[in-house]
């Protein structure tokens, strides 16, 4: 199975033992894997399944209670991220650790810059950055400031930096999760390249078509144990989620044919004004959504789909338009008045905005409606009826771990999107907006919240699902739009795109280019 | 007498404190440390500068022990750092304690609890030949010692320091602390050498003020010193090439205020104007949302609220304490995506 064989792999783990004491939770219950020279070994698995306390692992972030870590055939003791540099190991995160005020040049080469006469060198960086990024072929311009930059281009830097560092083997942690599909495409690309160059990569995601088109190997990991591992090609996507999950998952939400109803949910020229912040608010944005269909809304994050889904929702005063629910003028309600005119929101940060995670879960499960007759009497909380709610939301979304009197701090992530469901979908409202309901969720909680969503469809509600996943647009909408700088395309009848045409419209459809982040000085994305 | 160059020596004159002041705080601020001690620095400086030069007889070790004060301070701030203590809440105790320390120690040892003004020469001003005794030029520079120039060269040094490598690490320690961890930066070393630094160079401030100028120490002497430059380096956007320029709008208005007691203009209006000026600097730096956010980002960096630390359950993050996303206070989750304009 091992393409290596004979060969000393790159990096090769022994029997990887991680028992945390404070939560009781053994993350990683012996693990062996090995990576060759040049090969591109996927990582795959649900959330919480032990992958990230196994690079954690490998970067010294813990210490394993059990097992080697091999580099090259030697055994290495990795006490800190720069320990495993050393010995040749990068990893770029999902989060960035750059510095935003600072150019290119200066980010890939903190710390080993170039110094002339005691000052640092920035032509010098310059050049060395240029001459790295020509050779790997991960473009950038090396004088440009960081925090300018698209966030595709942010990756290459990310990426340069543990290459400047004479990384032989890179560990990419879900790098598409933030990045265009044409962007994907070429990450896809550039990883190959750098396998024909030697270097070995480490790819973590959970989508599985990027996964089958990148890897040479996939490893399947769950509970903490590694589960399947594959040659490329040697497993289809339905046994590589069964094996993610443990049972059978749908990959394709199940919907039925369903005529939409009359329009619900009118806007009409809804213009908000680019903030101060840099979001880049609304402009002109009309469309309807109708009673029984999903509206899909693709786009890259931050070209005005936080915005729009604000704006219906009542969070924010558009300067102009109108957003009409039923005969409800929005804009001139608050929040609660948007809520008591049929609307469910499910927001896009479900930690902060959805969710108050320090309440207990029957306090967030009422906390839309707390003051409706049915949990208050003459402004005095009924808490055995509150309570009973908490508990049949728990029962019916089979919330797991989940106590009424609990705060939902303690929940992860994709029990926590349970709750905030339950409470939303409760009472038919009329409109559901859904802001990325399924981000970060691993696979058994994305086809959950799917069911629920086309739930809702088939009861009447109009949805409208804001997504930056593509799979996700296309499984489960009527019609799909897309938002590109605050500017709404569409929306079209679903049969009308495919994957490409999609693509192209969330880049602004510039249509010649495919890859539009190639070249810095266009600006890319924006 | 020269009314124009009395005006400008004064207001140097009463630049210099602040100018010190403003360093440390911008020093501070731009390695990621929200200093509000260094009103008790420049007291406790102004303090042990006078009582180890009135010992010595020498006034270059009173300034050299009044910047090993301010850096001891430093230190502990450092050290309260590296525990987690909000530093917010340990500054304010700082200046509270310094004051009635220097207040108590006044009373017990020195006979008094008003001034403290031994048989001292301060540091003799430096006589330039020929500028000296030029008119114009030369009250403009009189009285004016090796301290004050020291306190402009350590603007321009501070320049000269954020291109090199060593400063380059600072402002990336500053700015993104995790970057700079995963450079192999040691973010705890560099925040606790800018700790000393900023220390000693507020505490040679208040050296400037018992040991330079007057000669004497008078209960709270530093008098809001520390304040006005942590406002001046605001006003600077923490920018080593503004700094000057803003702490000299706060020295040249309390020259101005004092100067224009003698035409008549009632007190009210006189003793306003220091105040005025830093209220009016506030008011500018709030409106610059970029720099009341780099604020809000130091504040929020500094208080260790619990809402912070709290994590999606399972094991920990390899993210060390709070990261707050550039340009913005707000407590940034793990699982929170990030927008391409960040």
């Amino acid at each position: 199975m091992t393409p290596t064989s004979g060969e000393t792999p790159r990096l090769e783990l022994r029997g990887l033992r991680k028992y945390f004491a404070a939560s009781g939770v053994l993350a990683v219950a012996d693990v062996s894997l090995e990576v060759g020279a040049g090969e591109v070994v996927a990582l795959i698995g649900e959330n919480g399944t032990g992958k990230s306390t196994l690079m954690n692992l490998l970067f010294g972030v813990h210490s394993p209670d059990a097992g080697t870590i091999l580099v090259d055939g030697t055994e290495v003791q990795i006490r800190s991220q720069q320990d495993a540099l050393r010995v040749g190991l990068g990893m770029v995160h999902q989060h960035f650790e750059l510095v935003p005020s600072f150019t290119v040049a200066q980010n890939v080469l903190l710390g080993r810059e170039p110094r002339r006469l005691g000052f640092y060198d920035d032509a010098a960086a310059e050049r060395r950055v240029a001459e790295l990024a020509a050779e790997t072929g991960f473009t950038v311009d090396p004088r440009q400031v960081v925090r300018d930059l698209p966030i595709g281009t942010q990756q290459r830097v990310e990426i340069l930096k543990s290459l400047a560092a004479d990384a032989r083997l890179l560990i990419l942690d879900e790098p598409t999760a933030v990045l265009t599909p044409s962007e994907a495409d070429d990450l896809v690309l550039r990883v190959r390249a750098l396998a024909a160059s030697g270097r070995s990569v480490v790819f973590i995601s959970h989508k599985l078509p990027e996964v089958q088109a990148v890897a040479d190997r996939i490893v399947v990991m769950r509970r903490g144990r590694v589960v399947g591992e594959f040659a490329r090609g040697e497993a289809s996507d339905a046994e590589l989620a069964r094996l993610m999950v443990g049972r059978d998952v749908l990959l394709t939400a199940d919907r039925a044919e369903q005529a939409p109803g009359a329009p619900i949910l009118e806007l009409a020229g809804v213009s908000v004004p680019p903030g101060a912040d840099g979001s880049t608010g609304l402009d002109d944005v009309t469309f309807s959504l109708h009673a029984g269909e999903i509206v899909g809304l693709a786009g890259v994050s931050g070209n005005g789909q936080d915005e729009l889904v604000e704006a219906i929702a009542a969070l924010r005063t558009p300067a102009s338009g109108t957003i009409r629910l039923d005969d409800v003028e929005l804009t001139r309600r608050t929040p609660a008045g948007a809520r008591a005119a049929g609307l469910a929101h499910i927001a896009g940060d479900r930690m902060h905005v959805g969710l108050n995670r320090l309440a207990t879960l029957e306090e967030n499960a009422v906390s839309t409606s707390f003051t409706s007759r049915a949990f208050a009497r003459a402004g005095v909380i009924r808490r055995r009826a509150r309570r009973a709610f908490a508990q049949r939301l728990i029962d019916d979304y089979e919330v797991r771990g989940a106590a009424p009197g609990r705060p939902v701090g303690s929940l992860s992530g994709g029990n926590l999107q349970k709750v905030v469901i339950g409470r939303e979908l409760h009472g038919s409202p009329r409109v559901v907006l859904a802001n990325q309901p399924t981000r970060g969720l691993d696979v058994g909680s994305i086809e959950f919240v799917h069911k629920a969503l086309s739930a809702a469809r088939a009861a009447g509600s109009g949805v409208l699902l804001v997504s930056t996943e593509l799979e996700e647009i296309m499984a489960l909408s009527d019609r799909v739009a897309v938002m590109f700088d605050g500017t709404l395309l569409g929306p079209f009848p679903r049969s009308e795109l495919d994957r490409e045409r999609l693509g192209r419209l969330m880049t602004g459809g510039a249509a010649a280019t495919p890859f539009p982040l190639a070249d810095p000085a266009s600006g890319g994305l924006r | 007498m020269n009314l124009v160059a009395d005006f400008l020596n004064s207001g140097i004159r009463l630049t210099v404190p602040i100018l010190f002041a403003a360093i440390a705080s911008l020093l501070s601020a731009r390695a990621g440390v929200l200093n509000l001690a260094i009103e008790s620095k420049v007291l406790a400086g102004a303090f042990v500068g006078i009582l180890v030069a009135a010992g010595t007889g020498n006034t270059l070790l009173g300034v050299l022990a009044a910047a090993a004060s301010g850096a001891l301070i430093g230190a502990l701030l450092a050290l309260a750092q590296r525990l987690g203590v909000d530093l917010v809440v340990l500054a304010i105790g700082l200046n509270i304690l310094v004051l009635q320390l220097t207040v108590y120690l006044m009373r017990s040892y020195l006979g008094g609890v008003g001034t403290y003004s031994p048989d001292l020469e301060t540091i003799p001003p430096l006589t330039i030949p020929g500028i000296s005794d030029l008119p114009f030029l030369g009250a403009l520079l009189s009285r004016l010692n090796w301290s004050v120039y020291l306190a402009f060269f350590a603007a321009i040094l501070v320049g000269i320091y954020f291109r090199t490598r060593s400063g380059r690490h600072l402002l990336a320690v500053g700015e993104a602390p995790i970057a700079a961890a995963s450079a192999g930066l040691s973010v705890g070393r560099t925040q606790t050498l800018t700790l000393l630094a900023a220390g000693a160079l507020a505490g040679i401030g208040g050296a400037y003020l018992s040991v330079g100028d007057l000669g004497l120490f008078t209960r709270n002497m530093s008098a809001d010193r520390g304040w006005i430059g942590i406002t001046a380096a605001l006003l600077a956007l923490n920018k080593p090439a503004f700094i000057v320029p803003a702490a000299a709008v706060f020295g040249f208005a309390s020259a101005a205020s004092i100067r224009l007691q003698a035409f008549d203009v009632p007190a009210s209006v006189t003793q306003f104007i220091p105040q005025g000026a830093a209220f009016v600097a506030l008011v500018l730096v709030g409106l610059r949302a970029k720099s009341r956010g780099s604020f809000l980002r130091l504040w929020s960096q500094s208080s260790r609220i619990p809402l912070g630390r709290l994590r999606e359950p399972g094991p920990p993050r390899p993210e060390p304490g709070a990261a707050p996303p550039p340009e913005s206070s707000r407590v940034e989750e793990p699982s929170s995506s990030r927008s391409p304009r960040g």
